[in-house]
């Protein structure tokens, strides 16, 4: 055993683990575009997890695998979509709400999906209650602030620019 | 005290300019308190005694009797006790400050760069004021667009008897200028508000001559020999330029402002209501940025200050990318938004 192998890590140094996995992260969808987008990598990160995906480069071709349950790629195409117009009037950073300020969004409320190789469905809804608010200008008097950061909209059809006015104040230097 | 200044140049041999602006009477109260006695007053007046910029720009220039003023645009006091004036109002003023000098007699001082000035007391010997002055009513939004070419100018000796200025007055700089949706010069509306006299008015009711052309060409009526007045023009320094003021801080009173567009290298007369709607529209309200203005000059302004964020900021959107202001004190959202007579 005299030429046995001696081992080139010493104790003092960690071990050198397997590489991990890389599970490409879907990215934060804001349109309909991204929406697919998010939506195609969440399927390939399903692959991967469930050994149907792109193999590791040294562990040989992968050799695709017939599951019950999966018919490889999807491919979405929209069905379906709901849309109404709101209303959204700015907010400040102390959260006060400015009527002078608004934009009129056609927003999106569902779109239905659906896959042409496997017939699923996929259904993306909204989650937030319905304001009740239809039509540009707000009947209902309109959302204030935030919701514009997590919406969908698909065309910003008004807008009136508020807060054009400054004051410069008193006083010498 | 609040100002944005930046000291980046910009062509403004030719410019236009619309500005909503708008002036406290706590503001009006304070300049007319530094308005100079016309008797006592020294030579030259200092800057912004008895006025309130909105805008200013340029460096101020060391003459014999002490520094020149910066160009500004702004309000000055008419001096009520003044037969001339005959005001007692803050009304619309300007001073476009140049960096060169015409030939001209040595009492009106050699080596005093010109200036074109309306609506301001200079001295009590010097009085370019307007006739008629054209009031700012204090706590009221105002829409000022203004406009200039600037060329040379010359005078020559008085022709005989019953000549008038414009016999001895050859070239001149052309000034637009429209308030509140009003033209003042050229052909002004209505016709009696034409009251840029007496340094403008000629070549057509738009033409302007600098302060000394005007005293030269003054003297020449008057049969006072003297020698002709020449000079070659421009150009209008641009830097420092600031809102409302670039310089003399201490004198920086508090003024509201909206929505400014500044277009360089390129004139437009007032006197055309279609010009005037590019910034202000039939209901009295600016046109937003991107509108008829930038249509019909199928380009975006070289600087625009659009909206309170922008304003607190100094960030201009215009064209000019690399011109952006520093901001200093205190500037704060203010309402009413922009609209004339609220």
């Amino acid at each position: 055993m005299a030429n046995a192998p001696v081992c080139p890590i010493s104790r003092s140094q960690p071990v050198a683990g397997q590489a991990a996995r890389l599970l490409a992260p879907a990215v934060q969808a804001t349109d309909l575009p991204s929406l697919i987008t998010a939506v195609n990598q969440l399927a390939n990160t399903v692959r991967q997890l469930i050994g149907t995906g792109i193999a590791p480069n040294n562990m040989g071709a992968a050799t695709p695998v017939k599951q019950v349950g999966f018919v490889g790629y999807p491919e979405w195409d929209e069905e379906a979509r709901v849309t109404d117009d709101v209303r959204v009037f700015h907010e400040d950073p102390n959260h006060q709400g400015d009527k002078s300020q608004w934009v009129d969004v056609t927003r999106i409320r569902s779109i239905r999906f659906r896959d042409r190789n496997s017939n699923d469905v996929f259904l993306w809804e909204y989650n937030r209650p319905d304001p009740g608010i239809t039509g540009p200008g707000g009947s209902g008097g309109g959302i204030t602030g935030g919701p514009l950061e997590e919406d969908f909209f698909q065309r910003v059809s008004d807008v009136q620019w508020g807060g054009l006015a400054v004051e410069f104040g008193f006083g010498a230097g | 005290m609040g100002y944005i200044i930046t000291e980046e140049s910009v062509d403004l041999n030719k410019a236009v300019i619309s500005l909503w602006f708008r002036i406290p009477q706590a503001s009006y109260d304070i300049a007319f308190g530094r308005t100079p006695d016309p008797v006592i007053l020294p030579v030259p007046s200092p800057e912004f005694h008895g006025a309130i910029p909105i805008i200013s720009f340029g460096p101020q220039y060391s003459v014999v009797n002490g520094p020149t003023s910066s160009s500004w645009i702004g309000v000055c006091y008419n001096n009520a006790s003044s037969p001339v004036w005959g005001g007692g109002t803050f009304g619309l003023a300007f001073n476009l400050q140049f960096d060169t000098t015409g030939s001209r007699p040595p009492e009106y001082g050699t080596g005093v760069p010109e200036n074109i000035m309306m609506g301001v007391t200079y001295n009590a010997l010097t009085t370019f004021v307007f006739p008629k002055p054209i009031p700012v009513s204090a706590d009221k939004w105002h829409h000022l667009l203004i406009s200039w070419d600037i060329n040379g100018m010359s005078t020559r000796p008085f022709p005989g008897t019953g000549g008038d200025y414009s016999s001895v007055i050859g070239g001149g700089s052309t000034v637009y200028v429209a308030l509140d949706n009003k033209n003042l010069v050229g052909q002004p509306d209505p016709p009696s508000e034409n009251i840029f006299w007496p340094c403008g008015g000629y070549f057509g009711g738009n033409g302007f001559i600098t302060v000394s052309a005007f005293l030269v060409a003054q003297e020449s009526i008057d049969h006072i020999p003297q020698p002709s007045f020449g000079w070659g023009g421009g150009p209008l320094p641009s830097s420092p330029f600031g809102l409302p003021t670039a310089g003399k801080i201490n004198f920086n009173e508090a003024v509201e402002l909206a929505e400014f567009q500044l277009f360089a290298g390129t004139s437009m007369d007032t006197a055309d209501t279609s010009v005037r709607h590019m910034f202000i529209t039939s209901s009295g309200k600016p046109v937003p940025p991107g509108g008829t203005g930038t249509q019909r000059l199928s380009r975006d302004p070289d600087i625009l200050l659009h909206g309170v964020g922008n304003w607190k900021q100094g960030r201009n959107t215009g064209a000019l990318d690399a011109l952006q202001f520093q901001h200093f004190g205190t500037i704060n959202k203010f309402k009413p938004e922009p609209e004339i007579g609220k």
